[in-house]
């Protein structure tokens, strides 16, 4: 696996158990990752062996250092004494179910996020894991590609600091303090619309935005002409970007457009 | 049958009957003594012949007549001018029969009560006065009538009475029985409430027992069979969650050896094939979870219990990030805007994903490869709106009403893919419909769907179809 899809949002669900919140705020658990440079360890505790080797397998390729157990009992040793940084657990296993598996590991320091894995689906079941201490639920039939964009998910939490006022792509910068846009270090002139709508975008980066919601928030209230409005000054704005910048404003189908930075 | 509640009623109408008919008769020979004193009173007059006036004018002071001595019928002849009579003998004249008395010369008046205990009659002669009025009085005939008021008073009562007592003894028991019979029919088969109404250990009874003991078996029968029904259907949904269940395991081993495959494919036809594969994993993934809730559905679960608060955002977004697989194989540019905040909803978070998720595997998997599926979850005033539009082939404008009724497909859908059923639209709206949510479809133009769920009542809806169609114009599509 070579490629991950961008993730839209680092909060990945609401039904984070605030214990483990808090845990993960307060001890810092034993984690490899603490090592610069050192691949994300990642213990999948699974019975099934076709699905334990299809996700070892894809989680290597994606460029985590992976350990097996296949029960619960050595899942839970395994997360007591190695150094990990996930550990994805399955409900239905053998010599110890993975709910006790989370009983056992719920008032331990310094856990891993815990991201339960089963065929088990009922509201019930999830809510239980996460009463647990589990950090997500990931119902079987999965794809290793969404696994891996949770476990990234929770590996790159957001951090409490205040976000930069200033962004940079290409050759542009943009401070949304002073309001100022260069290219290349000159400053070019945008109008206070022109400027409202990139600020708005480039806050937002890798998520589409629709047009109503643009306009709304930069142009103030909506008329029939909103679309057209957008996209004129959008038009405009990439035009005076260049179009090496230009290109991380996407038009997004069926919606309106995405400020995706890393874009080629 | 012991006690025939027919034999009871008919005996109980025949005593009534029978009273009635007694007093009937009383009344019936009071009224018709009366006629037949109208009738005998000429036959009297007669006696009064030319003879009798000769006589009485003979000696008025010591005429009288004896007409029929076994009642003391007696007439006396009296002066019409004074009201007197010449015979010192003879009782007063009546005065309230003279005054009712006629100026005929023939004309009379009777009275049959006799309300003093005598009855009289008084009648016009021919002969001059002082004989030309007559009185005749005789004596009423006591026993007859005190036996014929004791009779009638005597009947009257007791046709009251067997009335009363027919009302008491049988008519409000069959009242009450009869609702009590009402009642338990209200509750024949519910598994607690229905109390049984036919008389335990009892061999006789009458007709309403015989029902009543009807009822009860009907109650027993009823009873076993709804739950015969619900074990059945309890069966049922355990047996489909362990198949579901059973299923999930293989089907995740599938999928990653699938998506493992595709992903290191370089032929053409093989990347194809297995695509079509990713694609048929993800269906069987959905009906996987589809059977499930519709199973549930079905049964009568409401998905308004088991709710708890759920973000939109975080549903959809894992929702988006499920398909994203399968539309990049089918080269399908999937995308998605969340608004800056969450939607936070109370609902039960299984079947909202279900139902949402149904939406977006739609677009996705029958949407045309190298297409777009656009997923717009927007707040409003009321709420929010979640749009997911997609290029595809759509659906004729004739179809869009009955989209999202069980197993419905358009005839057009199924040319292009026989598979599916229909199943996943329909759990779809069943579930927006039961949680207040709306559920609309439109065309899209040149082409494409637009599906769009609300919450709280249905508003306006935004032809999206139309700005869709207003950004391809422009040229601004890329």
């Amino acid at each position: 696996m070579t490629a991950t899809p961008p993730i839209e949002r680092t909060r990945i669900c609401d039904w984070r158990s605030p214990a483990r919140a808090r845990d993960h705020g307060g001890v810092v658990a034993k984690s490899s990752s603490n090592v610069a440079g050192a691949p994300p360890r990642v213990l999948v505790v699974e019975d099934d062996p076709s699905v334990a080797a299809g996700l070892v397998r894809g989680l290597r390729l994606a460029g985590f250092e992976v350990e097996l157990a296949t029960d619960g009992t050595t899942g839970a040793r395994r997360v007591l004494e190695a150094e990990l940084d996930v550990v994805l657990l399955d409900l239905m296993l053998p010599a110890r179910s993975g709910f006790e598996v989370l009983e056992l590991l719920q008032r331990r320091p310094a856990v891993p996020p815990m991201i339960v894995l089963s065929a088990r689906t009922e509201l019930g079941d999830r809510l239980r894991a996460f009463e647990l201490g589990a950090v997500d639920f990931v119902p079987k039939p999965f794809w290793v590609e969404e696994v891996v964009a949770r476990i990234r998910a929770h590996l790159h939490a957001p951090d409490a600091a205040p976000a930069s006022r200033t962004v940079a792509w290409a050759d542009v910068v943009v401070n949304l303090d002073a309001r100022t846009v260069t290219v290349a270090g000159e400053p070019i002139a945008l109008t206070r619309f022109e400027l409202d709508l990139l600020a708005y975008l480039v806050q937002r980066p890798g998520r589409a935005i629709p047009r109503t919601q643009l306009a709304s928030h930069a142009l103030g209230p909506l008329d029939e002409r909103t679309d057209r409005t957008v996209d004129s000054h959008l038009a405009r704005i990439r035009k005076k970007l260049g179009p090496a910048a230009a290109a991380a404003v996407a038009t997004v189908w069926g919606i309106g457009y995405r400020f995706d930075p890393e874009a080629p | 049958m012991g006690r025939s509640l027919g034999r009871r009623i008919v005996l109980t109408t025949l005593i009534a009957g029978l009273f009635g008919a007694v007093a009937a008769l009383v009344v019936v020979a009071r009224v018709s003594g009366e006629a037949f004193g109208a009738q005998i009173a000429p036959l009297l007059m007669e006696r009064f012949d030319d003879a009798a006036a000769s006589s009485c004018l003979a000696a008025p002071a010591a005429w009288s007549q004896s007409l029929w001595p076994a009642v003391g019928m007696r007439g006396y002849a009296y002066d019409s001018r004074s009201h007197r009579a010449a015979n010192p003998a003879a009782p007063p004249l009546r005065a309230d029969l003279v005054a009712q008395l006629g100026p005929a010369p023939e004309a009379f008046t009777v009275d049959m009560r006799g309300g003093d205990g005598r009855r009289a009659m008084v009648f016009r002669t021919a002969a001059r006065p002082p004989c030309d009025l007559v009185q005749l009085t005789w004596r009423n005939p006591t026993a007859v009538q005190r036996a014929s008021r004791v009779v009638g008073i005597s009947a009257i009562s007791a046709a009251l009475f067997a009335t009363g007592l027919g009302l008491f003894v049988i008519v409000l028991p069959l009242v009450r029985r009869i609702r009590r019979l009402g009642a338990a029919a209200i509750r024949v088969g519910e598994a607690t409430g229905y109390q049984a109404v036919a008389p335990s250990g009892d061999a006789g009874g009458d007709e309403i027992d015989a029902l009543g003991r009807v009822l009860d078996r009907a109650h027993l029968r009823i009873r076993d069979d709804a739950r015969l029904l619900d074990d059945q259907r309890e069966a049922l949904e355990r047996h489909l969650a362990r198949i579901a269940h059973d299923l999930r395991t293989p089907l995740t081993s599938l999928q990653i050896a699938l998506e493992f495959a595709a992903d290191r494919v370089d032929q053409p036809a093989v990347r194809d094939s297995l695509t079509g594969a990713l694609r048929d994993a993800v269906y069987l993934s959905g009906l996987t979870h589809n059977l499930r809730l519709a199973s549930r559905l079905r049964s009568g679960w409401d998905p308004n219990h088991d709710v708890a608060e759920v973000d939109l955002v975080d549903v959809i977004t894992r929702i988006v990030g499920r398909s994203r697989l399968l539309a990049r194989r089918r080269q399908i540019e999937l995308e998605l805007s969340i608004p800056d905040d969450a939607v936070r909803v109370q609902c039960n978070a299984v079947a909202v994903e279900q139902a949402l998720a149904n939406v977006v595997d739609n677009a996705v998997a029958y949407g045309d490869p190298s297409g777009h599926v656009a997923v717009v979850l927007a707040t409003h005033e009321r709420g929010f709106a979640l749009e997911v539009s997609d290029d595809g082939p759509g659906v004729p404008p004739a179809s869009l009403p009955r989209l999202g009724q069980a197993t419905f497909r358009s005839d057009e859908a199924r040319q292009r893919d026989p598979r599916g059923s229909g199943l996943g639209l329909a759990i779809t709206a069943e579930v927006c419909e039961r949680i207040g949510w709306t559920l609309a479809f439109s065309a899209l133009e040149p082409r494409g769907l637009c599906v769009e769920i609300r919450s709280g009542p249905s508003g306006h809806l935004r032809l999206e179809g139309r700005e869709i169609g207003k950004l391809a114009e422009s040229g601004t599509l890329e």
